[in-house]
């Protein structure tokens, strides 16, 4: 992405993407970031950082943060193509050489670069040629780890997600298939496709009504999750529910374009569902965390709790990076 | 030929008069002509008589007709030929046109009686035998009392006069005027113990309202007078206007009554002094209406929304200006509540406004009318989050459990004045306003104390006689 515009200031011009982000106007992209911050934050496993490659995506990042935590609401919806480029820092890992063990390697930290083009959601279903849409397929051409974002909710009230999906996959294998590197016919990447707003009461009544969630016997606050291998069947009712009859196409269509085994299904929400902290566990009569605010807006209830942001970035450095980042607790 | 000794006519015919069925018809024989009399009773069963013909001999004649004939032809035109009809005649001098008379009226009708007897006038007699007869069917006044089983009005009638009573005879009889305007004394006949079948009189009384002992006399069949009544005068309406100005039920003395005022303090200050004033209006209203103040209570509940951003739970209750009090007191609660500022747009405490007058009035002793006027905006909030993303409340009050619970318990009629119409047919407000639901800037506040069973209903007054339950020893309908 670095022969783009969009990057102002990028010290590494020049440098490709490893992952990109990709959803409908809406479907949380922004959101995800700025919980994915505050989630890398909050981990255990500390060490882990986002950070802005240049002082734009730097400010945003910190408006995005401020956004979440103090305002307490979500970011506004992208009006036009927004480009920033963030990059995951890990932990450095001293290696020592088998031959030469009292001596150690110097410390390396594994690195993930994040590029990110919000953008108009109506934007990949149109059919003349602009700019923002060619910035947005260099993208997703460039980068070897996709992050797709599906809004269920949205799928259920518009239903246009099958629209934007068709139409920027074929304009990605135009351009990618139509040579003889991809001699299997299948795109290149790897694929996290993000199920989003988890909290939201129509997806949550999906999962608990239809028998997909679970409890881990070491959460203490009791939430509910899907457990990754009901996830793909999730998403598949999901996409039954929606408004829109393609919608069920979806996960027929990712898996034509994409190796199977280069696809994982993860069900997130960028604020997690709200605890009564006088309770101390998940309720479920009482779990919305997001609300109706007295201005006509949004705002966040309880504490912030990711679920599922930081898994799909990790999960795909490392498969982006085998070798960088060799931590097995991030398969999901 | 039939003579009689006893009574002679005038007894035959003050038998006849009572006896008859449909017709009597008496003939009147002298020595200068006929006269034919019919006596038939009216639907009332008051003997009534009149002159059918009248004719010297000289004019029977004139056209060349034998006396017989003439007589004949006068027989079968207004002579019943029904044997059940009885027919006297009556003669009072002899002669050649006498006697073809009396065959002529005999050939006609075989069974016709002859009395013979001089220095009567049938006429005046028939006049005074009617006047004087005995009832041919009993004479009711008509009164109304309240049904048993559910206080509805009903008319029945209180036994004046029994058939066989004569004039002269009295009666007395107890009832209540509820009217100060008065009451109609109205008398109906009854022919056979299950219908009326007429109206023999309807006069009206201006007496004051309460209870009266009503002395009747019967004058003679068909007239009725209530001597000691002053003023009696008839009634020119007819009896369906009469009936048609009934109330169904009589106006309730006034009972204990508690409204309990909840207002919603969140919104703009106009918004909130939009709902005080209704509030204020129907209190008002009902101090204006109730009798006995000591008889209405009145409560003032404020409540605003639910703080949801805060780390625990918002355990705010809602504010109790005034309980059970009166309604000077309630009106200086409701000015002592400000407006408050939203802290949740989609749903206000009404369920922990509902649970506190729950708890409150289930404490006291159970009140035979208890109202529940509920004026906001918001809707409340549900005990569980559903899919409208309305968070429930915290305290996990269930709305419309406390509601029905006030209703079955203790007779709750609730109405609500909303801000705006309400969103859907399934909103909250449609329940809440079970009993009235007004939109703010369109209340009618008559209307809703009405239905909210704090006044009675605006009913026509009551202008006949009432009897109650307890004076009442049995009538017919």
């Amino acid at each position: 992405m670095a022969d783009t515009d969009s990057a102002p200031g990028d010290p590494e011009r020049g440098r490709e993407p490893d992952i990109a982000m990709w959803g409908a106007s809406g479907s949380g992209k922004t959101a995800f970031l700025a919980a994915l911050s505050i989630a890398l934050n909050k981990s255990r496993d500390a060490g882990w950082r986002l950070i802005g490659e240049n002082a734009v995506s730097r400010t945003e990042l910190a408006k995005l943060r401020n956004t979440l935590l103090q305002a307490r609401t979500f970011p506004a919806p992208t009006e036009a193509l927004t480009h920033y480029s963030w990059m995951i820092i890990g932990p450095a890992e001293t290696r020592r050489r088998w031959w030469w063990p009292w001596t150690a390697r110097a410390a390396r930290a594994p690195k993930i670069k994040l590029d990110f083009l919000d953008l108009r959601g109506d934007l990949y279903a149109e059919s003349e040629s602009n700019i923002d849409k060619k910035a947005l397929v260099d993208s997703l051409v460039k980068s070897r780890g996709l992050i797709y974002m599906f809004d269920p909710d949205r799928e259920a009230r518009v239903g246009d997600a099958f629209k934007h999906l068709d139409a920027a996959l074929h304009e990605v294998a135009g351009r990618m298939l139509v040579g003889d590197e991809y001699e299997d016919g299948k795109l290149p990447h790897h694929i996290a496709v993000c199920i989003t707003k988890y909290d939201d009461p129509r997806v949550l009544r999906i999962a608990m009504e239809g028998g997909f969630t679970e409890r881990d016997p070491t959460d203490e606050l009791r939430i509910p999750h899907v457990p990754p291998d009901r996830v793909r069947d999730f998403f598949r009712l999901l996409c039954q529910e929606a408004h829109d009859h393609n919608t069920e196409m979806i996960l027929d269509l990712i898996e034509a374009f994409f190796h199977k085994d280069r696809i994982k299904y993860f069900v997130t929400s960028s604020v997690g569902l709200f605890i009564d902290e006088d309770l101390g566990r998940f309720d479920p009569d009482d779990y919305l965390n997001v609300i109706d605010n007295a201005g006509g807006g949004l705002t966040i209830r309880g504490a912030i709790r990711p679920m599922n942001v930081m898994e799909p970035v990790l999960w795909l450095g490392q498969m982006l990076r085998p070798g960088a980042i060799g931590s097995g607790r991030w398969n999901g | 030929m039939h003579h009689f000794a006893e009574g002679g006519l005038r007894g035959e015919l003050a038998d006849l008069i009572v006896s008859f069925r449909e017709r009597l018809a008496v003939v009147e024989i002298d020595a200068a002509g006929i006269r034919v009399f019919e006596v038939r009773a009216d639907e009332v069963g008051t003997a009534r008589h009149a002159r059918r013909a009248s004719a010297k001999w000289s004019t029977l004649t004139a056209s060349g007709d034998e006396v017989f004939d003439a007589v004949l032809r006068v027989a079968r035109d207004l002579i019943s030929a029904d044997e059940a009809d009885p027919v006297v005649i009556t003669r009072s001098a002899g002669g050649h046109e006498q006697e073809a008379a009396v065959r002529a009226l005999r050939q006609w009708r075989p069974s016709a009686r002859l009395i013979e007897e001089s220095g009567v006038k049938v006429g005046e007699l028939l006049g005074e035998l009617t006047a004087g007869a005995p009832l041919r069917q009993t004479y009711d006044l008509v009164v109304a009392r309240e049904r048993a089983e559910d206080g509805r009005l009903e008319l029945v009638g209180r036994r004046l006069f029994g058939a066989g009573a004569q004039p002269g005879d009295e009666a007395r009889v107890a009832v209540t005027c509820t009217d100060a305007g008065g009451m109609v004394l109205a008398v109906s006949a009854w022919s056979g113990p299950l219908q009326p079948s007429g109206l023999v009189s309807a006069d009206h009384a201006p007496l004051p309202p309460g209870r009266h002992v009503l002395r009747a006399v019967l004058e003679r069949p068909g007239l009725v007078r209530f001597p000691e009544v002053p003023g009696l005068r008839p009634d020119t309406r007819s009896w369906e206007e009469v009936v048609a100005t009934l109330p169904e039920r009589l106006p309730r003395a006034p009972r204990p009554a508690h409204l309990v005022c909840a207002v919603e303090t969140a919104g703009t200050r106009e918004e909130f002094e939009a709902r005080c004033h209704w509030a204020g209006y129907v209190i008002d209203l009902l101090a204006e209406r109730c009798p006995d103040l000591q008889q209405l209570k009145v409560s003032v509940v404020g409540y605003g929304t639910h703080v949801y951003d805060t780390r625990r739970a918002d355990r705010s209750r809602p504010s109790l200006a005034a309980w059970s009090a009166s309604t000077a007191q309630a009106r200086a609660a409701l000015e002592s509540l400000r407006p408050t500022t939203p802290t949740y747009p989609n749903a206000a405490q009404i369920e922990d406004m509902l649970a506190e007058v729950r708890t409150r009035l289930l404490q006291q002793p159970a009140s035979p009318r208890t109202a529940l006027l509920t004026i906001g905006a918001r809707p409340p909030h549900p005990p569980r989050s559903g899919l409208d993303r309305v968070p429930a409340c915290p305290a996990r009050h269930d709305w419309l459990a406390l509601l029905r619970e006030m209703e079955q318990q203790r007779g709750l009629r609730s109405a609500v004045i909303c801000d705006s119409p309400p969103a859907s047919s399934t909103s909250p407000w449609r329940r809440l306003g079970s009993t009235a639901l007004f939109q703010v800037d369109a209340v009618n506040a008559e209307e809703l104390a009405v239905r909210l069973g704090l006044v009675p209903e605006p009913a026509g007054v009551l202008s006949l006689p009432f009897v109650s339950q307890s004076e009442d020893s049995g009538g017919r309908h």
